[in-house]
């Protein structure tokens, strides 16, 4: 944060969601839902007329209510698949024993992929998913997941990854409802996956971000999921590629198919680190290395 | 506000405003060691231990650590009784000028509380969000594997 929030007048750390419910309706308009806090940094001013301008975006942001106590902290192995409170910070997806070998580690490799280990220790699963930004790992993680969102208030219910991807989840979700736990699919009914960041170095921004999930039974590739984020504002499913792989055995000349027709159909948003020739030779060959790892963790070659 | 705290072991009853960083309290109230540099969360100056896990104090909002426990260096050890972290950067000439020293150090201390024993990758990932512009890392990786060394031994003990 660069500068304190001057106009905050009250700060909140409700013990329950109803409580959160009940302290939005009751502060509609001027509180801020708080998960992590990190993405706050963002917009942050360089210049005079940038921090004027960022000061009154957030005059009006009176009461700060704080999600890290509300009971949202949590990750939990249910006959429904695993729940990750919408308030677990990344830090304990790491610590957590059920993501060492889950889908082949790629929740491990996804949360590593994220910002700095201090970092980690604040942001959190649902902070992640509620604020896009175009380099985030974990939408890119649950879409290939076919992960589920629990949302209660106005809105009630679960919504698949693909309509919660489909525009800024903050918007879909809306301002009277908040988003309690991520859902994942019991781990028996997962295949292998894996998840590879490529950036300029470890702890920047991604540059490309894909995940892999693949079932393969005797030989044959039953089921595919391919997500890539950090080449579109939003994470997109490539569901091309994923048809090239179905039903048919993962042979290299395959897979390297999969991966040019996967990219060929992505529109890239421009970036300012590299050009646009540059991300669409690369996104291939990032694309290859994830199958290939997938590949061979759903194929029992590691 | 007010904001019940522990900080290095003693509880404090501290007055703050809604909107005010951990960071700016810290040092308001005397612990310098908690060092401003990005403000942003990406160089790990202003690091401290929240409930044992390393945190940017930059991006905390002093408001909410009610109740929690906050370790500075100043918690950390006394010139008279370094801590062993401390005794292992001086002796490996871990230390250049000294400004990113104290997020090192509370980085590492929450690494070898949790792994006593760990490799260097484990310690490149534990530092990964604390940036040393003068010299490098090889010291200061050093330094955290003699620490860990020396703490076995005194465990041993």
């Amino acid at each position: 944060m660069n500068m304190p929030l001057t106009d905050v007048r009250e700060y909140f750390l409700p013990t329950r969601a109803s409580e959160v419910l009940r302290l939005i309706k009751r502060e509609k308009g001027r509180c801020f839902l708080l998960a992590g806090g990190t993405g706050l940094t963002f917009g942050a001013p360089s210049t005079s007329a940038e921090a004027t301008a960022l000061l009154r975006k957030r005059k009006g942001v009176e009461v700060i209510i704080d999600l890290s106590r509300a009971g949202l902290n949590y990750v939990r192995e249910t006959s429904g698949g695993i729940s990750i409170g919408a308030a677990t910070p990344i830090g304990e997806l790491l610590k957590n024993p059920l993501f060492s070998s889950y889908a082949g580690g790629m929740v491990r490799e996804a949360a590593l992929s994220i910002a700095t280990t201090p970092l980690r220790n604040l942001i959190t699963a649902g902070g992640n998913v509620m604020q896009v930004f175009i380099w985030s790992s974990l939408p890119v993680l649950f879409l290939a997941l076919d992960a589920r969102f629990r949302v209660v208030g106005e809105r009630n219910g679960l919504i698949r990854a693909g309509e919660f991807f489909s525009t800024q989840p903050r918007r879909l979700v809306g301002a009277g409802s908040i988003l309690k736990e991520i859902i994942l699919p019991a781990p028996s009914e997962c295949a292998d996956g894996a998840f590879v960041k490529f950036s300029k170095t470890e702890t920047d921004f991604a540059l490309i971000n894909v995940a892999v999930l693949l079932s393969v039974k005797g030989g044959i590739c039953n089921k595919a999921r391919i997500a890539i984020g950090a080449v579109s504002p939003m994470p997109v499913r490539l569901a091309a590629a994923e048809k090239i792989l179905e039903g048919q055995s993962l042979r290299d000349e395959l897979i390297e198919d999969a991966a040019r027709t996967g990219a060929g159909g992505i529109s890239i948003l421009r970036d300012i680190r590299v050009s646009e020739g540059y991300k669409r030779e690369i996104i291939p060959v990032i694309l290859r290395r994830c199958l290939k790892i997938a590949s061979e963790r759903a194929s029992g070659d590691h | 506000m007010l904001l019940k705290v522990i900080i290095n072991g003693e509880d404090k009853v501290l007055t703050i405003a809604a909107g005010e960083r951990l960071l700016d309290l810290l040092r308001r109230e005397g612990y310098f060691s908690v060092k401003e540099g990005c403000r942003q969360g990406n160089c790990g100056a202003c690091v401290v231990l929240l409930d044992g896990r390393a945190v940017n104090s930059c991006m905390v909002f002093a408001a909410r650590c009610e109740g929690r426990e906050i370790i500075t260096v100043e918690g950390l050890g006394t010139p008279a009784r370094p801590h062993p972290l401390q005794e292992a950067f001086v002796n490996a000439g871990a230390v250049q000028c000294g400004y990113c020293t104290p997020g090192m150090l509370l980085s590492s201390q929450a690494l070898l509380a949790e792994n006593p024993a760990p490799s260097v990758e484990e310690i490149k990932t534990a530092l990964d969000g604390n940036l040393c512009r003068c010299t490098g890392y090889v010291k200061i990786i050093k330094a955290v594997q003699d620490a860990a060394m020396r703490m076995k031994v005194a465990k041993g003990r």
